[in-house]
């Protein structure tokens, strides 16, 4: 690496030679000035060097001058805040930053992956897809870690982000991609009727590259008139100026979002509390796209030796930064543009010739060039670039147009190469959401042609390419695009300003310029430097037979890498136009999608992490299970007390005592989660009738029935025991995590298929904490509680219901049993959850009441070979695979799901039927969803036959115990299934009853 | 109502490329379920109409597929909302 310093002595639009700073690349302190950004001040001190590129770990510096930087990614920032993948050219330096070139080892000029280089013959496109296919189990662990080692790009930050994020949702009248001058007379002339304007720039100012186009308006320069503009805007009332904010995405209808880099360039910002970025959010009566255009690079013989830069981004460098990318340049260009930026090095005192493809053509610019002492050689093309880690040398070679390759090359030293091979307009926005593109022949180039939506383009995005028609259309928009939003306003008068630019010989392409020979080892003319994808990769998918260009970019992936193709796409179009002698139009485009550029993902998260992602729902005896020390399990957004260990146990120890204490004296459970819902209305019978499997017009006003609910494909989607309240009224009881689902499930048929029905359905979950009492002592416990009604078993039997007070407080008391054991689930205003909860407790303390969490609720239940939705059910499961066809009515004309229970898939032979397991070993607990194998073999595959889907270790029975769904299971009573798991183990277990435990039901109906 | 008709009621979509006629629910907000008819091409909605009401007729005369199936009795009818 050279250490010679490239700053000059004068110079530099925009750094302050005044502010001195101090960064480090890569451990290495460097000096800058303010306004610098990575890319010119670390080429002021003389290194090209930026990092090594994906594939083939070539060396690669800095090409472009902003967001279409493809080559120089870096990360930036230490620990927390490190934030890989950022372009050198648009991260601001500031005093301390700290940032670090990626994808080498072990260091940025000596790269061992740089080997890949040497056999890249053996690397060509579509190489992935070949290499690493067999065997599969390499993929583990060879090809896998091998790619990842050699491959990808930066490190993803350690530990917690530390900053913050923000959205902000805004509605506009006008928004205005872009300010250069396009994007400014826009918002100007659309500020001008009194529209709310909002004008966003990727860059730190406004302004575009009107400091590197040439041309005066009224006798100003253009970046004297952008600045007088951009100063208006800047004042308006009505014009919200945000710099530092990339438009990343249009969506339909005028949404857009904004990118705002808020802190990244100035730490203080961050240090005052500010957040980090903010994604804005907007939606736009009108938008206008001044969105500009990308240059191309050109496809020569290694042209990406670091040191090969675009030409705006080299006249950049001097003009903006005060840094020369070299002391001897070439400018190889296809049209006169890049003779502006000849004529500006050589200013700046770098010496210059420019190489021009084109085998004539002339302009004033060319004429201009000529004059000020630039020897231009026209018909040439670069042939060959010399060096590695820096460009040495350029071969340039007499060329015609189409030609395959050279004869005789002469030789020019240099120590940079500026290549302008046209501009594509930006149509990246244009093109999101639905916008149609056409080909333009002049500018060899997609420009934008119809929109679905309210939106313009002017300017280069438009594929305008002087000033004077781009300030006419640009004003012509702004003024139209206001009108639109604003019907009602006047527009002012506009006088055109007078425009002086020069005259412009047409460009003429080049795709692929010829080397010696077409593919000399070592000549490879990159087309995506970022995938390292060449001129060959593509020839060779081609030949390959990739005819849709959608294909050719997915087999060779160009166009794919983080800089989503801007410099990339229309260069490969034409090498692929020209390998199959057809039009760039017929080739086709491939499809433009968000983001422009990458955006942080903490800008999409916003606000919303941690508590804020997902709001958690407490019950109001949340705090007492805290207080008891109770490990929590997430059920949907509540957190439910899972068990409640004591210092002098483990989990498992305080499961088991929670279980039995149900058992064998009293357990109390925390059930207010239960989905609640009241049913209300003349026809609320009928309702039900049709929404469940079973009846529920016969159900007794005080009675109890457990109901299954089935979607119209038959399927099981919720259970529960719904409670006749009243003649009219019912409370149906659903699964805590469907308490939403099934509400908007009743709702949704009430209001678009049963509109007849009158019926209201309201949620109720909240407004009731609810605690099951189960266990032979359930009973004593309400007596101590003073119920002023009857709870005598004979009075209040199993499935009943009662209302009325206990230990003072209202309740509803429904007699069911999740447990098996005597229980009562005691309703109370959430309000009042607490109290009830704390004198349960203390009625229950010498009757040796415990309380019990989800996981005892869940083993209590398979003893009993009770079914929980989303455990036995997997969405593909009926009321008869699970055994239920009992609860199917017979009778009911129609219920939802009867006719698809009758499809003769879900009655043929094979089903998956809800079966017991034992396991031979009966300490042997099964994993959940092991699968059953109808033969154990050595190594997968083998024909699975069902799964477990639940799985407990029973302190009741002192065994394990399972449920499955095993095919044919009923039928296969007594049979022993193997379950291979981990490790090369296999659990036998024997097919039994579901239920394993009180299998008459006797222990709840006492 | 034969297996097959119960195959395509379940599972068989019409899903022509432009006007839709679609059942929506407010479903952050009032819960209410609505009808619109919607360009999928360009997204834009062409009508609101309540659970119970009918397209504007020349939309109800635009439909394809079932939708115009279900439409032609109600143009016929003569007394579209």
């Amino acid at each position: 690496m050279s250490n010679k310093p490239y700053r000059l002595a004068h110079g530099g639009t925009h750094i302050d030679r005044s502010r001195k700073i101090s960064f480090s690349f890569d451990g290495k302190q460097l000096p800058g000035f303010a306004g610098d950004t990575l890319a010119s001040a670390v080429m002021a001190s003389g290194a090209k060097l930026f990092g090594r590129s994906f594939k083939y770990h070539r060396p690669r510096g800095v090409v472009g001058v902003g967001s279409e930087e493809m080559n120089a990614l870096v990360g930036v920032g230490d620990g927390a805040r490190h934030e890989p993948n950022l372009r050198a050219t648009q991260v601001e330096v500031f005093d301390g930053l700290q940032a670090v070139s990626q994808n080498r080892w072990p260091s940025l000029a000596f790269d061992i992956g740089a080997i890949n280089s040497k056999f890249s013959r053996f690397l060509p496109g579509g190489f992935y897809y070949k290499t690493f296919m067999w065997p599969q189990s390499f993929w583990k662990h060879v090809y896998e870690p091998l790619i990842r080692k050699s491959a990808g790009l930066g490190r993803a930050p350690e530990g917690r982000d530390p900053d913050t994020y923000e959205h902000i949702h805004v509605h506009c009248d006008v928004l205005v991609v872009g300010g250069g001058l396009a994007g400014l007379t826009a918002a100007k002339a659309a500020a001008a009727s009194g529209a709310k304007v909002i004008l966003a720039d990727e860059n730190p100012a406004l302004g575009g590259v009107a400091d590197l186009t040439a041309g005066l308006i009224d006798d100003a320069s253009l970046v004297d008139h952008a600045r007088s503009v951009a100063d208006q805007m800047l004042a308006a009332e009505n014009v919200h100026v945000m710099t530092r904010s990339t438009v990343v995405g249009h969506w339909h209808h005028n949404y857009l979002m904004i990118f705002q880099r808020v802190g990244d360039h100035d730490p203080s910002i961050l240090a005052a509390g500010s957040p980090r970025h903010r994604l804005w959010k907007v939606r736009a009566k009108q938008v206008i796209l001044a969105t500009g255009a990308i240059e191309r690079p050109i496809a020569f013989a290694n042209n990406d030796r670091p040191g090969i830069m675009l030409a705006t981004a080299a006249s950049a460098m001097v003009q903006r930064y005060g840094v020369a990318p070299g002391v001897n340049g070439i400018v190889f260009t296809n049209n006169d543009n890049a003779y502006l930026a000849a004529i500006d090095l050589k200013k700046a005192g770098i010496n210059i010739c420019v190489v021009d493809s084109r085998a004539r053509a002339e302009g004033h610019l060319i004429e201009q060039a000529r004059a000020s002492g630039i020897e231009v050689s026209m018909g040439s093309v670069i042939s060959a670039v010399e060096g590695t880690l820096g460009v040495t040398a350029a071969k340039v070679a007499a060329y015609r147009k189409g030609q395959g390759r050279v004869i005789t090359e002469r030789k020019i030293a240099c120590d940079f190469i500026a290549m302008s091979g046209g501009f594509n307009p930006a149509l990246h926005l244009w093109c999101h959401s639905g916008g149609k593109i056409k080909f333009d022949d002049a500018l060899q180039s997609f420009r934008p042609d119809r929109h679905p939506d309210a939106i313009q383009a002017v300017g280069a995005a438009n594929g305008t390419m002087d000033v004077a028609t781009t300030l006419s259309e640009a004003h012509a928009a702004g003024e139209a695009a206001a009108k639109a939003a604003l019907p009602k306003t006047k527009t002012a008068k506009f006088k055109a300003p007078e425009v002086k630019e020069p005259t412009r010989a047409p460009l003429e392409s080049i795709w692929f310029a010829p080397a010696t020979g077409k593919y000399n080892e070592g000549n490879k003319h990159f087309i995506d430097f970022q995938n390292d994808v060449t001129v060959a990769d593509l020839e060779l998918a081609q030949r390959e037979g990739y005819e849709s260009v959608e294909h050719t970019k997915r087999y060779t992936t160009f166009g794919m890498a983080t800089d989503q193709g801007k410099t990339s796409n229309l260069n490969g179009l034409g090498i692929l136009a020209e390998a199959t002698g057809k039009s760039i139009p017929e080739i086709g485009v491939t499809t433009f999608r968000p983001p422009y550029t990458p955006f942080s993902f903490g800008s999409i998260a916003g606000v919303l992490t941690n508590n804020l992602f997902l709001p958690i729902r407490r019950t109001p005896i949340y705090q007492w299970h805290v207080d008891r020390q109770a490990t929590f399990e997430p059920v949907g957004q509540w957190r439910r007390a899972y068990t409640y260990t004591a210092a002098s146990e483990d989990r498992h120890g305080s499961i088991n005592r929670e279980i039995l204490a149900v058992r064998h004296k009293v357990g109390l459970l925390d059930a207010s989660t239960l989905g609640k819902i009241e049913i209300k209305g003349p026809d609320a019978a009928e309702f039900l009738d049709r929404m469940y499997t079973n009846m529920f017009s016969t159900l007794k006003v005080g009675k109890c029935r457990y109901g299954l609910m089935m979607n119209e494909l038959g399927f099981l989607t919720d259970d529960g025991v719904t409670v006749r309240l009243g003649e009219d009224h019912f409370l149906m009881h659903t699964t805590s995590g469907g308490a939403d689902r099934i509400a908007a499930w009743l709702e949704e048929w009430l209001q678009t298929e049963w509109t007849h029905y009158k019926v209201f359905v309201t949620p109720v979950t909240e407004q009731w904490a609810q605690f099951a009492i189960a266990g032979p002592r359930a009973r004593n416990v309400l007596a101590k509680l003073n119920p002023d009604f009857d709870i005598s078993h004979e009075a209040f039997p199993h499935m009943s219901f009662k209302h009325g007070k206990l230990g003072g407080y209202p309740v509803r008391v429904y007699r069911i049993s999740f447990s098996g054991e005597q229980s009562y689930e005691v309703a109370v205003p959430a309000n009042m959850g607490r109290g009830l909860w704390n004198a349960i407790m203390e009625a229950g303390k010498e009757l040796g009441i415990e309380p019990y969490g989800t996981e005892a609720l869940h083993v209590l239940r398979a003893e009993k070979g009770f079914i929980v939705i989303g455990d036995e059910t997997d969405g593909t499961t009926t009321p008869v695979d699970v055994g239920l066809d009992g609860l199917v009515s017979k009778k009911k004309a129609d219920f939802i799901g009867k006719r698809s229970l009758e499809q003769s898939y879900l009655k043929g032979p094979n089903r998956k039927q809800l079966v017991g397991l034992l396991t031979e070993e009966p300490t042997d607990v099964l994993p959940d969803g092991a699968y059953a194998v109808r033969a154990v073999k050595d190594k997968p595959p083998m024909d699975m036959v069902g799964q477990v889907t639940s799985s407990y270790h029973s302190p009741t029975l002192e065994r394990s115990i399972a449920m499955a769904l095993i095919e044919n299971g009923r039928a296969r009573m007594g049979e022993t299934l193997s379950f291979p798991i981990e490790g090369g183990k296999v659990m036998r277990a024997k097919i039994v009853d579901p239920v394993f435990y009180d299998k008459e039901g006797a222990r709840q109906n006492v | 109502m034969s297996d097959a008709a119960q195959r395509d009621y379940l599972f068989i979509r019409h899903n022509p490329k432009g006007l839709h006629f679609e059942r929506w629910r407010c479903d952050r907000g009032c819960g209410k379920w609505f009808h619109a008819a919607r360009d999928t091409v360009t997204m834009e909605f062409k009508a609101f109409y309540g659970i119970s009401e009918l397209p504007p007729r020349e939309l109800m005369e635009a439909a394809t597929g079932e939708w115009a199936i279900y439409f032609k009795d109600k143009l016929k009818a003569g007394k579209p909302a």
